[in-house]
């Protein structure tokens, strides 16, 4: 598998570079491999020669493991020329306020006193806002890739504008939101893509976010990604003829490996069917199978065939695998 | 396993997203209600197949589910507005200032669709439950991750805001003893502050909002401290459900810290998906091997080899995932855990009576 330098050329890489869209919003069922896709599309970036951000939403320890390291509330370089900046707890609402009020001293004593912080926690949509604006704020970095909660919030961060337009339908906020709004709807500068494992509930749920998602003015998914599916291997065929003759020599540890990969072919087999209907949504479906190295090597083997996918082709995202 | 569930009263499934918690959730609701319990699973943000499997339809009012055999199992799903308009229904002191709370447009902002009013939302509705239920036992499922974390924390900070003092502070009611001179200083830059960061239109319904709450307050503290003391009743028990891969026990420390430190305590694991255990074969001698076949064409090496990686791969995959499991039960000194292997899934009510077969926790 292509890693750091079996990768593609370097016109290529060039040629790459300008084709990052601004910003990546990855969301999905948690424990499907987000932040992993997440970490391998900016790592991708940076080697592009790109200045990627890789923005998490939550405050997750998956990442810590990912990329051995965990992002700050500014952003910092995090890993392999990827930057970091967390999302999690005060720390948006404290740049958020301190950009608008032009003073982080103040930000902190908003967010310190205990009445006035008090109703900032209780209050439902800070933390959106707060989030949407350091995201608005952030264009110094390309793409900047956000790493989602769960699907249900990344819902409720696309239609943010809405929820809160019978309060703020006037002022700075208001105004941001508009602006993120149609900059987030717009698939020339963002890419939303949504994570997905072959397996019924979850793509139940992608395919119920796809139809959601179908409202006009909304956002429409650039892709989605099937993550950690089985690798495909050697044809049925020549596995169950190989077996016959193990069978018949008496060769019982080469016939054991054959049943066990005649089982992950099936199992191949058996998730395409499962994410059959992910097809029906009309949404591009990228296939990225599990691999087996780890670390840096195993985010670009993950990485790059997404980043191909996702940017090659003039931006038209073909499907990988999950059509043949 | 079944004597937990015999013994509590509720039930709180935690966990990251995507672990199949509502399946499991759902899995232990239908155990307890064979076994004699009028049992009520509810569930957050199931997947429309298993709501539909479970009968359910999109009110919060819970429905009962239509098993083939014995037992009384109900469920229902949360409906963050309709929650929120039932309690402002039952606790408005009249009409006038039900209609002025549903008419607010912040009511109407926060009763849809953001997460901190779902996990409000979450916990009224399972206030009201167990006001009106009669249930032995109510199987929660949660929000997944932070989010599910943070429902637990809604009370309390509701709590928090509905202080007296803090809601008489910001009203510029009261604002005597030491914690009003406390918020007096800085507190009119701090007020000016918030101002200026959400304007002055905002600034002013929030303020109205907080005068329509204060009529509220006295009920919402009540249910707030109640379903504060219910999590941590003597008949509660977490359970934490988790696939066994690295990602998602990451997850899974954290929300098990958040729950420590909150002191929720956990004593019970679901460990779901769990890969089968595979010996590991050792290497492969490809020459041997083929020799052994009679074969010797590239293409069939080629087979024979990837047959042994794929194996000895998963025989590691599997191997790993059991150790860290088992690690992080005894590092979190969880002693009941319980292991379901990787099933081929429906999303139907069948594949809860098969994960229900195999819950069964060690040690009871």
């Amino acid at each position: 598998m292509a890693v750091s330098d079996g990768g593609p050329s370097r016109d290529r890489i060039r040629d790459r570079r300008e084709r990052w869209p601004q910003r990546i919003l990855v969301t999905g069922k948690g424990g499907v491999g987000k932040s992993t896709i997440a970490a391998a599309l900016a790592l991708v970036a940076a080697r592009d020669g790109a200045q990627p951000l890789l923005m998490e939403a939550g405050a997750r320890a998956s990442l810590a493991r990912i990329v051995g390291a965990t992002p700050t509330d500014v952003p910092a370089p995090l890993f392999e020329g990827v930057y970091g900046v967390s999302l999690a707890g005060d720390a948006a609402l404290v740049a958020f306020a301190a950009d608008v009020l032009h003073s982080r001293r103040l930000a902190r004593v908003l967010v310190g006193h205990r009445a006035i912080g008090t109703l900032m926690a209780a209050m439902p949509a800070v933390a959106e806002v707060a989030a949407m604006h350091v995201l608005d704020r952030r264009r110094d970095y390309a793409p900047v890739v956000v790493d989602l909660e769960a699907t249900g919030h990344a819902q409720m961060w696309l239609e943010l504008r809405d929820t809160l337009s019978p309060v703020m339908s006037r002022g700075g906020i208001a105004d941001m939101l508009a602006r993120m709004h149609d900059e987030l709807a717009d698939p020339g500068r963002t890419a939303l893509v949504l994570v997905t494992r072959a397996e019924p509930l979850a793509v139940a749920e992608t395919t119920e976010l796809c139809e959601s998602l179908q409202q006009p003015g909304s956002v429409r998914p650039r892709a989605i990604i099937v993550a950690g599916t089985t690798p495909t291997g050697p044809a049925l065929a020549d596995i169950a003829r190989l077996r016959a003759v193990a069978d018949a020599r008496g060769a019982a540890a080469v016939r054991d490996d054959l049943d066990y990969l005649a089982r992950e072919a099936q199992r191949a087999a058996h998730e395409r069917e499962m994410a059959a209907p992910l097809h029906g949504t009309g949404v591009p479906v990228l296939w990225s199978p599990r691999v087996a190295s780890e670390g840096r090597a195993a985010l670009f083997a993950i990485g790059e065939p997404l980043a191909a996918a996702l940017l090659d082709h003039d931006g038209v995202v073909t499907s990988t695998g999950g059509d043949r | 396993m079944t004597a937990m569930l015999m013994e509590a009263g509720l039930v709180v499934c935690v966990g990251p997203g995507g672990v199949g918690k509502t399946s499991v959730a759902a899995a232990l609701a239908l155990m307890a209600a064979r076994a004699g319990r009028r049992t009520c699973v509810l569930t957050v943000d199931p997947a429309r197949r298993l709501a539909s499997a479970l009968g359910i339809g999109l009110a919060n009012v819970p429905t009962r589910v239509p098993l083939q055999a014995q037992g009384e199992l109900w469920a229902a799903m949360l409906d963050a507005p309709a929650s929120f308009a039932a309690m402002i229904e039952r606790i408005a002191p009249n009409a006038a200032l039900r209609d002025r709370v549903f008419e607010h447009p912040m009511y109407r902002a926060g009763a849809g669709g953001l997460s901190r009013s779902h996990a409000y939302a979450a916990m009224e509705w399972l206030h009201e439950v167990f006001a009106h239920g009669g249930y032995d036992l109510v199987v929660l499922d949660t929000p997944p991750a932070s989010v599910g974390v943070e429902m637990f924390d809604a009370p309390a900070r509701l709590l928090a805001l509905l202080d007296p003092k803090v809601l008489g502070w910001l009203l510029g009611k009261g604002g005597g003893g030491v914690a009003g001179r406390v918020m007096a200083g800085g507190g009119a830059i701090a007020r000016r502050a918030a101002q200026a960061l959400l304007g002055e239109g905002p600034w002013a319904d929030i303020l109205d909002f907080l005068g329509l709450l204060l009529v509220l307050q006295p009920a919402i503290v009540e249910r707030s401290n109640a379903m504060s003391a219910r999590l941590r009743q003597a008949d509660t028990r977490f359970v934490l459900v988790c696939r066994t891969d690295a990602p998602a026990l990451d997850d899974l420390g954290q929300i098990a810290d958040a729950l420590a430190e909150r002191s929720l305590p956990v004593g019970h694991a679901v460990w779901n998906r769990v890969p089968e255990a595979i010996d590991d074969p050792g290497a492969l001698d490809v020459d041997a091997a083929l020799a052994s076949l009679g074969l010797d064409s590239a293409d069939d090496a080629a087979v024979l080899r990837a047959a042994r990686t794929a194996r000895r791969e998963a025989a590691r995959i599997a191997a790993r995932a059991r150790t860290a499991a088992a690690q992080f039960a005894r590092s979190r000194r969880i002693v009941h855990t319980a292991w379901v292997p990787e099933l081929e899934t429906t999303g139907g009510l069948d594949d809860l009576e098969r994960i229900a077969g195999l819950l069964d926790f060690a040690g009871g």
